[in-house]
């Protein structure tokens, strides 16, 4: 697993308009740029942030790139991919992106 | 001979910009207010120019390149990001004081990286465009402000005990420039809050009394102490921005605080502090690198 180059992926596409243009492209072709597991691709794929975070990926690159390239970049579909329980869920306002 | 005329603490919480009604009119306005108070503040200490602590939140660096400290000598813009009521443009930095902070740093041990040409994001941005320029309208003039950044956001994190050295760094060099400046340092950031993580919308207040407490008593030394894994258990990631206090604070001589306002806003996923700096005439702090 490699922290490392998952962050520069995430970095990429929470940054680069070119980097998001080609994901949004091909997402598959985009990450075969880099040297990542095919368990870390699907992971990127699946935008499985619980699993990124839990990885040592910084939660800054997971959210921005969430915020920046998830289908439904809804911010409290975000918390209930990390496992945020319910009682967690209720104090946030969805104030960022709803 | 220059000095620091004092210092400020203050958020910049992105989310009040995208959702500025989200906790209610009354929040919204005490916190809108807070800074105003600032901005006059700024202004009263009739100040030559502004250095604004901040940290990047992992878009202006890459893991190619993740300095733990950097400052702006030369050109300055920005913000990088899109919000709404922020506007984007040309900062006037000051560069000569800005220069002499790095060639100081050398002399006594110091390595500042610097940014020739410097695109900042919103942590200097919010204050800058909520308190220094509201100020240049009081006082009709320019403050050239100098943005310097702390790695706070994304590890390895400046250690605590190393942004104050920087504070007193900064001091140093802000002393020994050859112009009579007066220059007011603002730490950016905080204080609880918790960004991209499952607890995002949680505030601590508990922990965030405690660090404006520090400030008022001016408890540098208890400041300093906090572990990072105390901080992010009590008061989230967002909370390691606390070093961009100790640096304001370490820079600000025998520094006393006084809270300007506090608010924990869930709904703004932070707890919101205000605090101004005053110069004392206590015990001074030690030389800025031990020997």
């Amino acid at each position: 697993m490699s922290r490392n180059v998952l962050e520069k992926v995430l970095w990429q596409l929470s940054v680069e308009r070119a980097a998001k243009e080609r994901f949004r492209e091909d997402g598959r072709k985009f990450l075969g740029r880099f040297p990542l597991s095919e368990e870390e691709v699907e992971m990127v794929l699946a935008f499985d942030v619980g699993a990124l975070q839990r990885l040592g990926v910084n939660p800054m690159l997971t959210m921005g790139f969430w915020q920046e390239l998830a289908p439904n970049r809804s911010m409290r579909l975000y918390k209930e991919r990390l496992g945020a329980t319910e009682e967690q869920n209720a104090a946030f306002s969805a104030a960022l992106k709803s | 001979m220059g000095k620091i005329v004092g210092g400020f603490w203050m958020p910049h919480d992105p989310v009040m910009f995208v959702a500025p009604n989200a906790p209610g009119e009354e929040v919204s306005q005490r916190v809108w207010g807070a800074y105003e108070r600032c901005a006059q503040r700024l202004a009263e200490l009739e100040p030559t120019s502004v250095i604004i602590v901040g940290c990047d939140h992992y878009i202006l660096f890459g893991t190619h390149c993740l300095p733990r400290y950097v400052i702006g000598t030369g050109d300055v813009d920005g913000p990088i990001e899109s919000l709404p009521g922020l506007s984007k443009g040309v900062v006037a930095n000051h560069q000569a004081l800005a220069g002499h902070i790095v060639a100081e740093g050398e002399r006594s041990g110091v390595d500042w990286t610097v940014a020739r040409s410097f695109t900042v994001d919103h942590s200097f941005s919010i204050p800058h465009q909520l308190v220094v320029q509201p100020a240049e309208k009081v006082l009709g003039r320019e403050l050239p402000s100098i943005p310097v950044y702390l790695a706070c956001g994304v590890d390895p994190y400046i250690s605590l005990p190393r942004a104050a050295q920087l504070g007193r760094q900064i001091r140093a060099a802000v002393e020994s420039f050859d112009a009579d400046e007066r220059v007011v340092i603002i730490g950016s950031g905080g204080i609880s809050h918790w960004v991209g993580t499952a607890e995002m919308g949680r505030v601590s207040e508990d922990f965030d009394r405690e660090i404006l407490a520090h400030g008022v008593e001016g408890r540098l030394a208890e400041l300093i102490a906090y572990s990072n894994e105390e901080i992010l258990t009590r008061a989230g990631n967002g909370a390691m921005e606390i070093r961009n206090f100790a640096c304001a604070m370490a820079a600000v001589p025998a520094a006393r605080g006084e809270v300007i306002a506090y608010e924990p806003v869930p709904e703004w996923v932070t707890g919101l502090g205000f605090l101004q700096l005053t110069p004392g005439s206590g015990h001074e702090q030690s030389p800025v690198m031990p020997t």
